[in-house]
């Protein structure tokens, strides 16, 4: 089910007569014909697709063909290659599947570009130290994942705690923990003291407090009070009513830590023990991280897997090449023509292809700052941006257009059509100039831009803003800034003029909340813009007090309107992910999105991978 | 002789000292540090004073020649320090990452010395000729093309024609040996290859002087055939500058090994720099360079020696 | 010509244009491998004098034709992602390559000439001294001293020119020392000790041109080391910086399309390539030439 970018029904009906005369297609023979130009009107027109998960396939990739249908529900599956809110391209349509089809056992190989620096979940909120330490921990609540999860209405179900419960204000949780759970026992440690005993809430607990002293303190930010009633009923009192508290605790920055382990180690940089399904068996700096299947995890039956391995390679040709070469089963690029090319020689890759439910990158401005304080003068920067043109050159058209910080599912119904961004999104250089002149910046305009090569595509955009910026009179002077400086200057509020910004959400879902409670209200702490508008902060206040969820929508639509009538950022256009799988690897569908969902960060949707025979995929 | 060897092995020490003190200093001009990037990482709204007060933890707000003397000090007792990004000791992380290093250095050389043996004496013998030039622009075509280029290339070449590329998941030579060869020749031979050029232009000079000493001259002059001539004579000597660039060349190997080292996935004292330096981990980079000067120092020194030994002419003064 | 090591075994009377000339055709006679290599160079140097009326487009203008379009006859070098002539970025990227490596070889050449003549003149604690720095400067491998300089100081043209300076310095103070040594011992340099000349004035007119040769033949060789590391540093993102094309950058932001686009990655490959062989073999030849141990041989 794709619900982003969708041709009009003209366009489908035949893509669906494409697909059934695709899917029986031979494997193409090499043919490195560059990509066709995309017409003008290429840049996906998205048109209004309902919410509920229909199966309908919408969009072609080109050169890929259509994609795979989602099969009817079968009589009790316990999973399916399925991933609704995704596009799946596959040459073997994804199937459901019982627990009796499940093939246990064998060695699942991902990779990552880069080391966590250690293992202590509280400390960094490091992208690499969170997939490092996913497979090992659990969490009081986790988000659905699997073939029916919602990214942008995560449904939240248990994981440590087995049930919880709300007071009527919205102040007070109670959480009913897990009895039945153990600290793991590896052979790799020695702490007797920890392995093999029960967790109980005095762990979850000093999870929690010790989350509020570290780089974890966002997700206990309201809270004010956490006591054990008993040795398995926590309750947590909250200063407001918070609507981002319980998915900030189903989020994988909130990992349930031993309580004795780390008032024996001091921190945990070095050692991983959790209650998750996997052992840390290994970790060889710069190489690889091993891991074993935990039989004593307490969901029963998995994972199926006998070893979880990330190999570590920083150089994105090598993985492309060791995923050829069959080294690694999974990895990920956001260039259409990387999956084109892996495609040619493995056709029957699976390719999930991911929207990002709300934007990250973006031209930031000084909004404490003449000129970048006069609107106009933000909507004529905005407005000398092609956006389509961006997309189409740097992500070969296949990228998102048009979106903004606040994620669109908290807004509207369905994907909003270009014309929701309002006039100042749309690429018009004379009206920008215009706008300059009414600002008094006729004679044009000079200005400093940093930003941090986070990857070629930001290179790209960068000299293209300069190039776009240059045809209004607005001459910048690029610098690209090394990482250090970058997170100094930007996260730290001390860019001179513009900078392309990036959008950190507070909590770890794509919810609306999210995205623009703690980020837009003047002087909250992710704040990083200076945005300060009274009627901003209002519509904010509203959305921690609405309890209707049709009337939170219309609350979410004014903030949204106000964002991009204000350009308080402007957005650019950016990359769609792609998660490409051997067809071997089964119920994949927990990682997709894997890098944007931060609530799949961890990686203990590993447990209900698993590995069919290669040979069947021949 | 020993009065040399001193002589050399405390200009090693001064030479590493100041190299210590460089490293020092060049980490230290910085705005930003390790120390920036993991609190913007953790928390990016710390105040001013925030930072005085970590910085003063880690004594970072002293002058920079105390600062330098205790880690100096440390330097002394084996303790480079504990790095900013890992927390795991320096020294710990470079005798990890060390033997991977060593190990490429020695397959390259030997793949260097392949090629640029042959090549450079051809090339002497038949010099000026079609051949010489043939010989040489291979050679110094190895020096000409960006060793990453190179890399990324063969990967892909083999990738797409024998579905095979060198294991990503590292072995060590003594926990795999078989695995561990096959990660290694690739990136030894491209390195090896890009060293080759010096060598080869070393050898051929030496030949080249070789041949027109008196000895050759009555050799020939007595008949003997000339391959047997270049065989017994010339090469002992062409020796002599061949172990003079493993001196010129453990330098330009080291930063060959920061990319090669990347692009392989091999763990190894190059990538480690690297990645020191990116993440502006300056303690455990300042250890980097420490280690990598005084191993060029003392590469240097050994080949020095060795010239003795070699040639019994040479005498140490 | 004045090239030899000692000045005064090889001199001959003021020589005239044709006499230049007539050894010029002599040498490239004798060394075809360094003339070709010559011409090169100048050929090089020619495009990158003239690239802004060579260059068929703007390098930088974007969608001048469509994206990832292979060579042809309208984009002879083909398109890259962002649809720009190649061809033109090449242009411009001879350029770059020009400018970076003389400003970073004059540079370092400078400063490395200036250190080597004082150490070698000046002998003593002077010289001991200098020599501890230059030998703690070559004991760091130059690519990552240079990594080191531009990460601490940020990407920035004149940052990366100072870095890649020190590829240079300590060969140039070197060489230079080396050869003051010798000359020094000269007996017109002796001469002119004797009737009390000025020390700068007899290192500027006895001693340096006796270094000149020896000076060209480690700046050839360097040139093509700066190109190479300037690629080098491309790959980590610490090279050149756009809207500036450099070969380097062009290198390393074309490995994603390294597949689908082999001529993103072979045409600036082979610019640097040609012009690090040129370098090298000019180098070479100059070798041949000055090295009067070498002359004669067969």
């Amino acid at each position: 089910m794709a619900r982003f970018v969708r041709p009009a029904g003209f366009v489908w009906v035949p893509l669906l007569f494409l697909l059934v005369a695709g899917a029986c297609r031979p494997a193409q023979a090499p043919t490195p014909t560059p990509t066709p130009p995309p017409t003008p009107t290429a840049p996906a027109q998205p048109a209004p697709t309902p919410i509920a998960p229909t199966p309908t396939p919408v969009l072609t990739l080109p050169g890929l063909g259509a994609p795979t249908p989602t099969p009817a529900p079968q009589a009790t599956p316990v999973g399916a290659d399925i991933v609704p809110y995704a596009q799946v391209y596959s040459a073997n349509p994804p199937k459901r599947f019982t627990e009796a089809e499940v093939r246990r056992g064998g060695t699942f190989v991902t990779d990552f570009s880069g080391d966590p620096p250690h293992f202590d979940p509280d400390l960094t909120t490091s992208y690499f130290m969170l997939g490092a330490v996913g497979p090992v921990y659990s969490r009081l609540l986790r988000p659905v994942w699997g073939a029916m999860a919602n990214p942008y209405a995560p449904e939240i179900v248990p994981d440590l705690a087995e049930r919880w419960e709300a007071s009527s204000d919205g102040l007070t949780y109670t959480f009913s923990l897990r009895k039945d759970v153990t600290w793991q026992e590896t052979p790799y440690y020695d702490f007797p003291e920890v392995e093999g005993k029960p967790f109980t809430c005095d762990d979850a607990r000093f999870s929690l407090e010790r989350d509020a002293k570290n780089a974890t303190a966002f997700l206990v930010a309201s809270v004010e009070t956490i006591t054990c009633l008993d040795a398995y009923t926590l309750r947590v009192t909250l200063k407001r009513r918070d609507p981002g508290f319980l998915p900030n605790l189903a989020s994988s920055y909130a990992y349930i830590i031993p309580k004795a382990l780390v008032e024996k180690v001091g921190d945990l940089r070095q050692v991983a023990l959790g209650t998750g399904p996997f052992l840390l068996k290994e970790y060889k700096p710069k190489t690889s991280i091993t891991y074993e299947r935990n039989p004593k995890y307490f969901v029963t039956g998995v994972p199926y897997l006998d070893t979880y391995r990330i190999v570590i390679i920083p150089e994105e040709s090598t993985q492309v090449a060791a995923f050829r070469a069959g080294q690694i089963h999974y990895t990920g690029t956001n260039l259409p023509s990387v999956v084109r090319d892996i495609l040619r020689t493995h056709p029957k890759t699976v390719v999930h292809r991911f929207h990002i439910p709300a934007a990250s990158f973006h031209i930031a401005f000084r909004l404490d700052k003449a000129p970048w304080n006069n609107a106009d003068v933000r909507r004529a920067i905005s407005m000398a941006i092609n956006r389509e043109e961006m997309n189409r050159l740097v992500y070969g058209g296949e990228g998102q257009t048009y979106n903004i910080g606040v994620p669109w599912p908290s807004a509207f119904d369905t994907l909003p059509p270009p014309e929701a961004f309002g006039p100042y999104y749309k690429y018009n250089p004379q009206g920008a100039k215009d706008l300059l002149a009414k600002a008094g910046f006729g004679a044009g305009l000079t200005a400093d831009y940093v930003y941090y090569a986070y990857g070629d595509d930001r290179i790209q955009q960068s000299e293209m803003i300069q190039q776009y910026l240059a045809q209004i009179g607005v001459k910048i002077s690029v610098q690209r800034l090394d990482y250090g400086v970058w997170t100094q200057q930007y996260l730290g509020q001390q860019w001179k003029d513009l900078a392309l910004g990036f959008t950190v959400p507070a909590g770890g879902m794509a919810l609306g909340y999210d995205w623009t409670y703690e980020l837009m209200k003047c002087k909250a702490s992710k704040n990083t813009w200076f945005i300060c508008d009274p009627e901003l902060d209002a519509l904010l206040e509203k959305t921690v007090t609405e309890t209707d969820p049709l009337k939170l929508k219309q609350v979410y639509r004014q903030i949204w309107e106000r964002e991009v009538n204000q350009v308080y950022r402007a957005y650019i256009a950016q990359e769609v992910r792609y998660s490409l799988w051997h067809p071997w690897v089964r119920n994949t569908q927990g990682w997709t999105g894997y890098r944007f969902d931060q609530f799949t960060y961890g990686g203990s949707h590993v447990a209900t991978v698993w590995l069919d025979d290669p040979a069947k995929y021949r | 002789m020993t009065a040399y060897i001193v002589r050399r092995l405390l200009i090693g020490v001064l030479t590493a000292f100041l190299v210590a003190l460089f490293a020092f200093g060049v980490v230290r001009i910085v705005p930003g540090d390790a120390l920036m990037l993991q609190i913007a990482e953790t928390s990016p709204r710390l105040t001013p004073a925030d930072l005085a007060r970590i910085r003063a933890e880690m004594g970072l707000d002293k002058p920079f020649v105390p600062q330098f003397l205790s880690w100096l000090g440390g330097v002394f007792r084996g303790d480079l320090g504990n790095s900013l990004w890992t927390g795991r000791p320096v020294l710990k992380e470079i005798a990890r990452t060390l033997p991977l290093t060593l190990e490429l250095a020695v397959l390259g050389l030997v793949v260097a010395t392949l090629i640029s043996l042959p090549i450079g004496i051809l090339s002497a013998v038949k010099r000026n000729t079609l051949l010489d030039y043939a010989l040489r622009f291979v050679a110094i075509l190895g020096l000409s093309i960006p060793e990453f280029a190179l890399a990324i290339v063969a990967i892909l070449v083999l990738s797409l024609t024998v579905h095979w590329i060198p294991p990503t998941d590292y072995r060590s030579l003594v926990e795999d040996p078989l695995t561990n060869l096959q990660q290694m020749l690739l990136p030894a031979l491209i390195v090896g290859f890009a060293m080759s050029a010096v060598s080869m232009r070393m050898t051929r000079s030496a030949m080249l002087e070789v041949l027109r000493e008196d000895y050759i001259r009555t050799a020939r002059a007595k008949g003997l055939p000339d391959r047997l001539v270049i065989m017994r004579h010339a090469l002992k000597n062409a020796f002599i500058p061949v172990i003079t660039i493993i001196g010129l060349q453990a330098r330009r190997f080291m930063g060959a090994t920061v990319i090669i080292e990347t692009i392989f996935a091999l763990p190894g004292l190059g990538r480690l720099t690297l990645d020191a330096l990116l993440n502006r981990d300056f303690v455990q980079l300042q250890g980097n360079l420490l280690v990598i000067a005084l191993l060029v120092v003392l590469v240097n020194l050994v080949v020095d020696l060795s010239y003795g030994w070699l040639n019994p002419r040479i005498r140490y003064g | 010509m004045r090239w030899g090591v000692t000045a005064g075994a090889d001199y001959r009377p003021a020589p005239t244009l044709a006499w230049r000339w007539k050894r010029l055709v002599a040498l490239a006679r004798r060394n075809p491998a360094g003339a070709v290599s010559l011409g090169m160079i100048l050929f090089i140097a020619l495009v990158a004098i003239l690239a802004p009326w060579l260059a068929p487009h703007d390098p930088s203008a974007l969608g001048v034709g469509p994206r990832l379009s292979k060579p042809s006859l309208t984009y002879p070098f083909g398109t890259d992602n962002l649809g720009r002539d190649l061809l033109s970025r090449i242009i411009a990227g001879t350029r770059t390559a020009l400018i970076v490596s003389s400003a970073s070889v004059s540079l370092g050449v400078l400063v490395g000439t200036a250190l080597g003549l004082v150490s070698g003149w000046f002998r003593g604690l002077v010289d001991d001294a200098l020599q501890r720095l230059i030998d703690s400067l070559m004991a760091i491998p130059p690519l990552v001293l240079a990594m080191a300089l531009v990460a601490v100081l940020g990407p920035g043209l004149w940052k990366l020119l100072l870095a890649l300076a020190i590829f240079l310095l300590p060969a140039a103070a070197r060489t230079v020392r080396g050869a003051v040594l010798s000359a020094r011992e000269e007996v017109y340099v002796e001469a002119a000790r004797a009737i009390g000349a000025p020390t700068l004035r007899i290192l500027l007119r006895h001693i340096l041109p006796n270094v000149t040769a020896p000076i060209i033949i480690v700046v050839t060789v360097h040139i093509g080391a700066v190109i190479i590391s300037e690629a080098a540093l491309s790959f980590v993102g610490l090279g050149i910086q756009p809207p500036m094309v450099s070969w380097g950058q062009m290198l390393s932001l074309a490995r994603p399309f390294m597949e689908s686009a082999p001529w993103l990655v072979a045409f600036p490959t082979g610019a640097i390539a040609l012009t690090v062989l040129a370098f090298n073999f000019l180098g070479d030849a100059l070798r041949d030439i000055w090295d009067p141990r070498l002359r004669g041989s067969t």
